[in-house]
């Protein structure tokens, strides 16, 4: 009896320790009840000697972005004397921030993109809206409209800061293109069949994609959309009923035509985003559908031969013309509520990397497309040759599609891993819809 | 004189010290104590936890009785886990411990070259997981070694993305832990053995009995409560830790047929924004854990 | 003839365990390789040597990762982790091994109970903790986190090994008047070196090649942050170059190699020894 006693004493107290926790943490907005610094409101807002800054971005060491960054921060800190205590998170940011929040010990500025986990923050009360803050800093004649627009939610509100953006477009080498007697870049499902027959018979690999990854599930999304109107795409990313809608299965069922036909390499659904770049770069492949991201790893004698296009589409598609992606949920700047009340010292720090040289290194440098309306055409010069043709001379020949992400949301990770099964040979539309709708189960 | 020393040995555990054995117990408070706050209170909260409507931590929770289990199941997703489970923890416990009972065994033989041996075995254990993953990427990816060998004798057409096929997937996540667990757990057989008389394989040696024979009618009884201490942690292990692993091979894909019970909390909680589900799934993991460990000690009490 | 047997069959068995020694060493070779290439090498000639010997990635990995202040943060926290666990576990494994009391059948049924726990599962319950005590983001409160994670094992597995030792030994000391905790240091501790090898070794490389907690419960601010959360920061969202990623794992891996070699010489030394006596 006296060893049962012991053992429900222990866990009665531990029980009681930790459901006041959860008590606390769970049912309150934790910001509350954080003690941040003493009486934190805007009369200490003269006395801000720090900001504290969470970013996906890296300064240290030699990554392209860091040049760019640098000439940010430095500027603020030598016009404003406020030094900035930057933490720079990999990808578990969300998590991380995420822990910070619980704790009341957030940063005030977080540097990131804006996906499933971001996007939840505002609705969580960790971050503010920032659309009066846009007028107000002058920043509505920088940013571009349809980047705000990205950025709001269905509720109005604007979440973030647009920074970058990017193009999605399909890669297509043209040396090796003529190399299998193809002169043109295929600009219907047809013609890609016909270009892949050439290519293979003449031992180039076709269309590369990381299967596995999220770049293998962005070029299935592109498949599943083909048939369906903009609104009934995103009504079909957010809540799933692939198997339902017969345009998705028609979207779908290309997407296993053009697989049976040995459009994509042979073991694709093992290729992530890396290797898939690598294939291109090493000329294994001729075709490959990449962001603006992988830009700056693409060598001059790449971009030298490679034009850029959209993926090619069926007849009596929801498109008339091959269909790319771009967007503006790259990196942005969210402010947090304790942002919030050093917001002048938080305006200085945002405004510093709007400057347009600042934006101008971006270009240059990291091959972004900048959310904002300012001439980039000196930037251009110096960044890589492709960056330049994504946004001029490709615009006209490519429609753009539905960015999914905001729609699919938290279903991203199950999303990506039915698709990795779809990559698969011999997989039907019929199990690969099934396993689609099973992410939003 | 050795085989009385043996049957001391053996039966140290019903020979008691002199004395008192109350005060024993209170050289291991400092730790209980410690274990039990750290330990015990969170898997309380896990137990809460399951019982609220609570999404993202930064979020808002609610209680919501048990809709969390009914959610559970009845999902498709639960019940395939369970499978993919079941038929890991199938596979991988009956090979490897016997495995690593044979491989700890040699090594206690002292051949040549076992120190530079045991080093070596004991590299999974060494490496953390991520470069584990790394390595089995490079592998087993679509240019990886495996099928970089099979072109190399002519078997082209055996060559496909192993880690992200939907029929071998699952095989392979089994191969790393097994390649992980023979290795580890034979060195700590090794270490039990070492403790082991080696009087008695001598005799036994010297009365004509092979090695085989030594190993499996009287190394192995010796040490019976340690191998099944052993099996217990790695189905533990397993059950519990593999989650790590697959999420870096394969995560769970292609599809769902390397989505694992443990996974699933992971994917649940981080991935999906549900943690309230997530805390449900591991309620049923600890469960079955209890269960698991309970049978492996049926099963060991009956050998002995 | 009987010999020959003998040694065929053990030829069997040693090449086998060699074979699969060898497939546990490629994957070494694997990353001490690929860390001196740049990434085309990597992806397209994975197991042949560097074409170029890149030491630069090293350099590289050093800066941009902080590597030197992460190797002091978890050599810190898994030495501070390790020291606390022994004056923890050895005393506890004697009072089990000895005392056949239902008491500490209890004690040591609720130390297996530590296996049971789905460690992400409580992930969150523990950040709770660190932050209702005040302690988010520090570095004592991981070690103590770290210390409870490893209790389990180290409980069970030691007091494993001091059930073999002889309870006679200890008949025949109290007999000469010494006390329990005299027995314990003189007497259980020196015999029980093995398995005190054995999980100095395992918790080492449980707290060094711990992530996620550490993730969680320090953050990634270089000042902070363990070498296994400073290795992701070479991961970039959509181009990561491979080859200084896996110089920082090396670098990761060095400590480990050194301190498993050397407690491994002492682990046989201690064996051979005479740890048996008489």
């Amino acid at each position: 009896m006296n060893q049962d006693r012991k053992k429900m004493l222990f866990t009665s107290v531990a029980s009681a320790l930790v459901l006041t926790l959860v008590g606390c943490a769970g049912s309150g907005s934790p910001t509350s009840e954080s003690s941040s610094s003493a009486g934190g409101d805007q009369s200490s807002e003269s006395k801000v000697s720090e900001i504290n800054v969470l970013s996906l971005y890296k300064k240290t060491g030699d990554v392209p972005e860091g040049a760019a960054i640098n000439l940010a921060v430095d500027s603020f800190i030598s016009s404003t004397g406020v030094s900035v205590n930057f933490t720079e998170a990999g990808e578990n940011l969300g998590e991380e921030f995420e822990a910070t929040v619980l704790a009341g010990q957030e940063a005030d500025v977080v540097i990131v993109n804006l996906f499933d986990k971001s996007s939840g923050w505002l609705d969580a009360g960790a971050t503010i809206a920032v659309n009066d803050l846009i007028a107000e800093w002058g920043l509505d004649s920088v940013i571009k409209e349809s980047a705000i627009k990205e950025w709001t939610n269905s509720s109005g509100e604007v979440q973030g800061f647009p920074f970058q953006g990017f193009t999605w477009p399909v890669w297509y080498n043209m040396d090796l293109l003529a190399k299998a007697g193809i002169t043109a870049a295929p600009q219907t499902m047809d013609q890609l069949i016909e270009a892949t027959d050439a290519l293979r018979a003449a031992g180039i690999g076709p269309m590369v994609v990381g299967g596995n990854d999220w770049s293998g599930n962005k070029l299935w999304l592109q498949f599943a959309q083909m048939f369906m109107d903009k609104t009934e795409a995103a009504d079909v990313y957010s809540n799933g009923g692939f198997c339902a809608s017969p345009n998705a299965m028609k979207g779908i069922s290309e997407f296993v035509k053009a697989r049976d036909a040995g459009v994509f390499v042979d073991g694709v659904e093992g290729y992530t985003a890396d290797t898939m770049n690598a294939a291109y770069y090493a000329q294994d492949a001729a075709i490959m559908p990449a962001g603006s991201w992988a830009m700056s790893g693409a060598e001059p004698e790449i971009a030298a031969v490679t034009e850029l296009g959209g993926l090619p589409v069926p007849s009596g598609a929801a498109y008339t013309k091959p269909t790319a992606y771009e967007g503006f949920t790259g990196v942005g700047f969210f402010i947090t509520k304790k942002g919030a009340q050093k917001l002048s010292a938080v305006k200085d720090f945002i405004l510093s990397f709007y400057q347009p040289d600042v934006i101008g290194k971006f270009v240059a440098e990291v091959n972004v497309v900048p959310a904002t309306t300012n001439d980039i055409s000196e930037y251009l010069a110096a960044a890589s040759p492709l960056l330049g043709e994504a946004v001029s001379t490709m615009q006209t020949k490519v429609e753009f599609a539905l960015m999914p992400d905001v729609y699919v949301g938290t279903h991203g990770d199950a999303l990506t891993r039915a698709s990795a099964l779809a990559y698969g040979p011999g997989v039907s539309a019929d199990q690969i819809c099934k396993a689609a709708d099973q992410a939003y189960n | 004189m050795s085989s009385v020393k043996f049957r001391l040995k053996a039966n140290s555990q019903k020979a008691g010290p002199v004395g008192s054995t109350k005060g024993l117990s209170l050289f291991s408070l400092p730790a209980l104590g410690w274990f039990v706050f750290f330990t015990i209170g969170p898997l309380v909260a896990m137990f809460y936890i399951s019982t609220l409507n609570w999404r993202s931590i930064i979020g808002q929770s609610e209680p919501a009785g048990f809709s969390n289990y009914e959610k559970l199941f009845g999902s498709d997703v639960f019940y395939a886990a369970l499978q993919t489970t079941a038929i890991q923890l199938g596979i991988m416990i009956p090979v490897m411990i016997p495995l690593a009972f044979m491989v700890g065994y040699y090594l206690t033989l002292k051949p040549r070259g076992h120190r530079v041996l045991r080093v070596i075995l004991f590299t999974p254990g060494l490496i953390s997981i991520s470069a584990t993953a790394m390595v089995f990427y490079a592998a087993l990816g679509p240019q990886g070694l495996v099928n970089g060998l099979l072109e190399a004798i002519g078997l082209d057409d055996l060559t496909k993305p192993w880690l992200a096929s939907a029929d071998t997937a699952l095989a392979m996540v089994i191969i790393v832990g097994l390649w992980q667990g023979i290795g580890y757990s034979g060195v700590l057989f090794a270490a039990r053995l070492e403790s082991v008389n080696k009087d008695l394989f001598e005799a036994a040696k010297l009365d004509g009995a092979s090695e085989w024979r030594i190993m499996w009618r009287i190394a192995f009884p010796i040490t019976v409560d340690f191998v099944g201490t052993l099996t217990m942690l790695q189905f533990l292990w397993t059950l519990f830790g593999s989650a790590g692993l697959i999420l870096l091979l394969t995560r769970g894909g292609p599809g769902q047929t390397t989505t694992t019970l443990s996974l699933l909390i992971y994917q649940k909680a981080f991935f999906e924004n549900d943690l309230g589900y997530s805390q449900a799934a591991g309620v049923v993991l600890f469960v079955i854990g209890l269960a698991g460990m309970i049978l492996i000690r049926r099963l060991i009490r009956a050998r002995d | 003839m009987k010999f020959s047997q003998l040694s065929g069959g053990r030829l069997g068995a040693g090449a086998l365990v060699w074979a699969y020694g060898l497939l546990l060493a490629i994957p070494i070779y694997f990353l001490v390789v690929s860390s001196l290439k740049g990434n085309l090498d990597i992806f397209n000639d994975p197991f042949g040597l560097p074409k170029e010997w890149l030491f630069e990635n090293y350099s590289e990995a050093w800066e941009r990762a902080v590597l030197g202040k992460a190797l002091v943060n978890s050599a810190f926290v898994s030495i501070a982790a390790e020291i606390i666990t022994l004056a923890l576990v050895i005393p506890a494994s004697y009072g089990l091994a000895r005392s056949r009391s239902r008491l500490s059948l209890l004690i040591e049924r609720i130390f297996a109970l530590g296996f049971l726990i789905p460690a992400f599962a409580t992930l969150v319950p523990v950040l709770l903790l660190s932050i209702q005590l005040g302690l988010f983001q520090r570095r004592e409160f991981l070690t103590m986190f770290m210390v409870a994670s490893t209790l389990s094992l180290s409980v069970i597995l030691l007091t494993q090994f001091m059930r073999t030792i002889p309870a006679e030994l200890e008949e025949s000391a109290m007999i000469d008047g010494l006390n329990r905790f005299r027995i314990m240091w003189h007497i259980y501790l020196p015999l029980s070196l093995p398995g005190v090898s054995m999980i100095v070794i395992l918790n080492f490389l449980a707290y060094w090649n711990e992530f996620l907690f550490s993730l969680v419960l320090v953050g990634s601010n270089a000042d902070n942050r363990t070498v296994q959360v400073a290795l992701p920061t070479l991961i970039d969202q959509t181009k990561t170059e491979f080859g200084p990623l896996l110089a920082a794992t090396v670098i990761t891996l060095i400590p480990v190699y050194i301190l498993y070699i050397v407690l491994n010489r002492r682990l046989e030394n201690a064996l051979t020894a005479g740890a048996v006596k008489g």
